[in-house]
């Protein structure tokens, strides 16, 4: 119960710290970097928990890194437009000075352009979006332009410090997710070890009572079932009082057993063999 | 365009008869899309068609708002009913009178319709040797099928035989 607790914690913990971030980087949470997870995972159970958390967390963030890749883009578009109109603006003022009309091309579709001829430039109609515009004389136009112009090119700069900053957040929830991933596996391959033994302890405990083999030979063979199931360390020594015990109980077995019992416990043997040989890999 | 005659169909074992559809499938694809564009553009050139009828003589000198960039208008005047200046691609420009201009379009979107009207075709040619390989497909799977549960209840048979 404890243990459970404890991750619970871990895990709320995480989301406190995400809150606490909040102001720093726009509601970009920090993800927090799981530095012991030995201490913290004990169970396949655990572990899993641990990784579909993790896992929600990370799509969140691929999520919000791909609304700002958006926003990124759409800002950097207005910017070379807004650019052009203020260069518009100042070509009439010049216009205005020098005096008479200006005589202009415009585009009236894909293919098509039209003459048209504009008098003295005092007004402008500025296209605001949103099916919205505007008449402003000239230098009220100019103002205009310029204050969006500068407040996108701000938003521009946060919007790539943000990137910067979840960008990090992303790579440290990559890494946490593996680690636990990696943490799960050989949880889980010591639970089958552990499995396994239980079970040819049942089996050894049956056949021997049938051929009446004293109890004090058979608790040598338990004794490899009160192996740990946690660390890297324990899992080798493990292997090898496996290894050790298995032997044992194979001479009590081999000179006492039937034929076609003796081939049910090869059968067990040789599972475990294979469990021992994955987690060497893994390992 | 896929020259069924030069190969048999029949001769072909499931696998790659399944990587012929995906290749005629993708090809359709293509020309799905070559025939969408083909429309989109001829819908461009009836608007323009309809932006110019509103070049007559009459709207001479009548107040207009002219865009000057995207966001940028300016009001004028209308001072030129007489030519126009078309964009004939890669650009060049040519300047027409309205009728010619109107002719031209006209033009256009006929040379547009003539394509895309064949493209068509050659989906659905397309389309139907899509069908004949899919049907082989089947059937060769089906065939397949049938073989491996004859096998099997002869193995079963087998077994029977040998437990007796």
């Amino acid at each position: 119960m404890t243990t459970k607790k404890t991750v619970n914690q871990n895990i709320f913990q995480v989301i406190e710290n995400q809150e606490k971030q909040n102001e720093e980087h726009r509601g970009i949470p920090k993800a927090k970097f799981l530095e012991k997870i030995k201490t913290l995972i004990k169970t396949p159970q655990e572990a899993s928990v641990m990784l579909k958390n993790l896992e929600t967390i990370y799509s969140k963030y691929k999520f919000m890194e791909n609304n700002l890749l958006r926003q990124q883009i759409r800002v950097k578009q207005k910017i070379p437009k807004l650019e052009e109109n203020i260069e518009m603006i100042n070509f009439l003022k010049l216009k205005n000075e020098k005096g008479g009309s200006l005589d202009t091309r415009f585009k009236i579709s894909n293919n098509l352009f039209v003459n048209a001829e504009i008098e003295k430039c005092q007004n402008v109609c500025l296209w605001l979006g949103a099916n919205v515009m505007m008449e402003y004389p000239l230098d009220e136009a100019e103002q205009v332009i310029l204050k969006n112009l500068s407040s996108a090119k701000k938003t521009l700069e946060i919007l790539k410090k943000d990137l910067g900053f979840l960008k990090d957040q992303i790579t440290t929830t990559e890494v946490n997710r593996s680690r636990v991933y990696n943490r799960h596996s050989i949880e889980e391959s010591a639970e089958r070890i552990y499995e396994t033994l239980i079970q040819t302890n049942k089996f050894v405990e049956s056949v021997l009572t049938d051929v009446g083999i004293e109890k004090s030979i058979f608790k040598t063979a338990t004794s490899f079932s009160e192996i740990e199931k946690t660390t890297n360390k324990n899992i080798e020594s493990s292997i090898k009082n496996i290894s050790d015990e298995q032997y044992k109980i194979e001479k009590v077995v081999d000179s006492s057993l039937k034929y076609s019992d003796k081939m049910e416990f090869m059968k067990y043997r040789n599972t475990i063999d294979e469990i021992i040989k994955s987690t060497q890999k893994e390992n | 365009m896929t020259n069924k005659s030069s190969f048999d169909l029949n001769n072909l074992n499931p696998l790659q008869l399944n990587s012929l559809k995906e290749q005629i499938s993708s090809e359709y694809q293509k020309y799905r899309q070559s025939y969408t564009q083909l429309l989109e553009i001829k819908s461009l050139y009836s608007n323009t068609l309809f932006s110019l009828e509103s070049l007559q003589p009459e709207n001479l000198n009548q107040p207009i708002l002219a865009p000057l960039t995207e966001s940028l208008y300016l009001p004028g005047k209308l001072t030129n009913v007489k030519s126009v200046l078309t964009d004939i691609g890669t650009n060049f420009f040519v300047e027409r009178s309205v009728e010619d201009a109107q002719e031209y379009f006209k033009r256009q979107t006929k040379i547009v319709e003539e394509k895309a009207q064949e493209v068509l075709k050659t989906m659905k040619q397309n389309e139907e040797s899509l069908k004949a390989v899919n049907t082989v497909l089947e059937r060769k799977v089906y065939q397949q099928q049938r073989k491996v549960m004859q096998q099997q209840q002869q193995q079963q048979q087998q077994q029977k035989v040998l437990k007796k």
